[in-house]
């Protein structure tokens, strides 16, 4: 049991970093810190879907003339993820943006005191 | 083959490629930007109901890109639903369009005006792609794509803009970048148990998968609702919404309420019966759960708005009681719920659009929205006000109108299943947007003339057709509520109920 569950440690490492990514988010009050607790969970779910897709002596999945009885790793979730990491970097580079913008007009990357300087429920 | 097989697709790369042409066409022909937006998605509309008609005609349509076979290719959908959706997305979207196109001339910076655009037309690319998606990955695209559009459009504000939206868009992102991380772990947690993403596939072996791995089954469906609760604003997932709504222009409230919350329920429905099945979904836990957080959602959301001086904020919260009703249609497993959810997506658009639109004339007008200000507002702009006063009275579900049409079908559905916990929520919701849209005629149109001497007249006409046109949808689609139901019941019937 114990050892079935070692076996899987990649999965187990995954959901770790999910949860650190997750819980640096929602508590984290520095927008910076924030943005890389979203990285952090992104990298964590990049890193569940490509060791789900690896083969035990999986080569890259390219097929030459002649090679038959090569294993190769699962090809569909790496291209997911190359897909999920353009999106990742655009989410990113859109907060930094506005945490550069959200500095400029409050003058600090505090998110409770930006709502204090905000002020009401507005 | 002809062009018209092309359609489904055309429907989402048209607004696309146009997209991108904006921000170009802003520095070197600003004349050209409005009148391609516009017919862009005119086009797009023509094509929805090209499609439809085919739909009804023939049945769904399969179209392959690129002509690779499912389920390796990626395959594009246009079945009852799908046109249904896509129809809404592009009619209301054309509308709301056309009005912009008055508004951004005035509320918004003019070295901006191309990017907004650009924006809107990239968010109903993203909108109209969701619906017509055959697979699970391209689901998660077009909805990065409708999102980060939006999320970008709440900081495009006007002259007099406030310095809370790029906040407000913080907070959107932060939330909608969580549910898009939830929603790509249910994709890969769905993929470990089936082995395929094109949804039709995913469906026939998940049957086989849900006796081998029932919990991982499970948890991909839960990973999914939860981030799809939260791109909707579903009730204590709701806190982005306010805010966005808030700073965002009007149009861009008006897209976000009318459209891009209502696909992301559409995606519920869509996951619900298409893809996971009604042997699955009835037998989990998730379906109370989530018909209790309706419930929540449309009493809290109304009882907050009442608490609101702002009216967009009165709207913002109506809206998050409105994806209650949208949502409690989908966990009612009787065929006049799900009727009644899916026709409650055509008719909020419409009445909360025209509404949203409304107060943004007025801010156009007069740059204020408090309640008060609204006073004696319904004698200086009366056509405006009057397509605002219909779409309330609408909304609160007086018969004629359309807000009745789908809420009569929901209490049908919980009577049906024998829910009756869920009717008095209907009936005491109706009461409760009584208070918070009568408030608000009240206001308009009796409390006598506005303050000061100021004035105000009605809006440019091409903000005021656009109104009177959804205002005039309030009714007509109350009283012809049969043809968009013959889609809907279709759609229904093949949900397997």
């Amino acid at each position: 049991m114990i050892i079935d569950v070692a076996s899987q440690y990649n999965y187990i490492i995954a959901s770790a970093l999910f949860l650190i990514g997750l819980y640096t988010m929602i508590t984290r009050k520095n927008l910076i810190k924030k943005i890389i607790g979203l990285n952090i969970m992104n990298t964590a779910v990049f890193l569940f879907f490509i060791s789900m897709g690896s083969v035990e002596g999986g080569k890259a999945p390219i097929v030459v003339h002649g090679s038959e009885n090569v294993i190769y790793v699962n090809p569909l979730p790496q291209a997911i993820i190359l897909t999920a990491i353009v999106v990742s970097v655009s989410v990113t580079a859109f907060a930094l943006a506005l945490t550069v913008k959200l500095y400029e007009v409050y003058g600090t990357l505090d998110s409770d005191r930006i709502r204090e300087l905000r002020g009401g429920p507005r | 083959m002809n062009l018209s097989s092309h359609f489904p697709i055309l429907i989402v790369v048209v607004p696309l490629l146009a997209s991108y042409l904006m921000p170009i066409l802003w520095r070197w022909k600003k004349d050209l930007v409005k009148p391609i937006a516009v017919s862009v998605v005119a086009l797009s509309f023509l094509m929805s109901l090209a499609a439809a008609i085919e739909v009804i005609g023939s049945g769904p349509i399969r179209y392959h890109v690129g002509g690779w076979e499912p389920p390796w290719g990626i395959e594009i959908i246009m079945d009852h639903l799908s046109a249904y959706m896509a129809i809404v997305i592009t009619g209301v979207g054309l509308l709301i369009l056309v009005y912009s196109t008055a508004y951004a001339e005035k509320m918004i910076e003019k070295k901006n005006i191309g990017l907004f655009f650009a924006l809107v037309l990239l968010l109903i690319t993203g909108l109209s792609g969701m619906v017509v998606a055959g697979d699970l990955f391209n689901l998660f695209v077009f909805l990065e794509v409708a999102s980060i559009a939006s999320y970008a459009l709440v900081t495009i504000a006007g002259k007099k803009g406030t310095k809370g939206r790029f906040e407000a868009s913080f907070r959107y992102l932060y939330m909608g970048a969580i549910a898009a991380t939830f929603i790509l772990i249910g994709i890969g947690l769905g993929y470990m148990v089936t082995g395929t993403l094109n949804m039709a596939d995913f469906a026939l072996k998940l049957e086989v998968a849900n006796t081998i791995y029932p919990r991982l089954v499970l948890a991909s469906l839960g990973f999914f609702i939860v981030g799809f609760s939260l791109k909707t604003a579903l009730f204590p997932l709701h806190l982005w919404l306010p805010d966005a709504y808030t700073h965002a222009p009007a149009p861009v409230s008006a897209l976000s309420s009318a459209l891009t919350i209502k696909v992301m329920a559409y995606v519920i429905y869509r996951l619900f019966y298409s893809i996971y099945g009604i042997q699955i979904v009835s037998t989990t836990t998730i379906l109370p759960l989530l018909q209790l957080l309706a419930g929540f959602a449309i009493i809290i959301g109304s009882l907050y708005a009442i608490a609101q001086d702002d009216v967009v904020r009165i709207l913002a919260y109506s809206s998050v009681s409105q994806i209650g009703y949208v949502i409690l249609g989908a966990t009612l497993l009787s065929g006049n719920g799900l009727a009644g959810g899916l026709l409650h997506i055509l008719h909020h658009s419409v009445m909360k659009s025209t509404m949203l639109l409304s107060v943004g004339a007025v801010m156009y007008k007069t740059g204020k929205r408090n309640i008060s200000d609204f006073q004696g507002i319904g004698r200086k702009m009366p056509f405006t006000m009057a397509a605002f006063s219909i779409a309330a009275l609408s909304m609160v579900g007086i018969p004629p109108l359309t807000g009745f049409v789908s809420k009569w079908f929901m209490l049908l559905g919980t009577i049906e299943t024998k829910s009756y916990a869920f009717t008095f929520v209907i009936l005491a919701s109706s009461l409760l947007n009584a208070v918070y849209y009568f408030r608000l005629i009240n206001y308009i149109h009796f409390k006598g003339d506005t303050k000061g001497n100021v004035k105000i007249d009605e809006a440019p006409l091409t903000m005021l057709i656009p109104i009177l046109i959804l205002g005039t949808g309030a009714i007509v689609l109350g009283l012809m509520a049969g043809i968009p139901l013959k889609l809907i019941e279709t759609a229904v019937s093949a949900f397997g109920i």
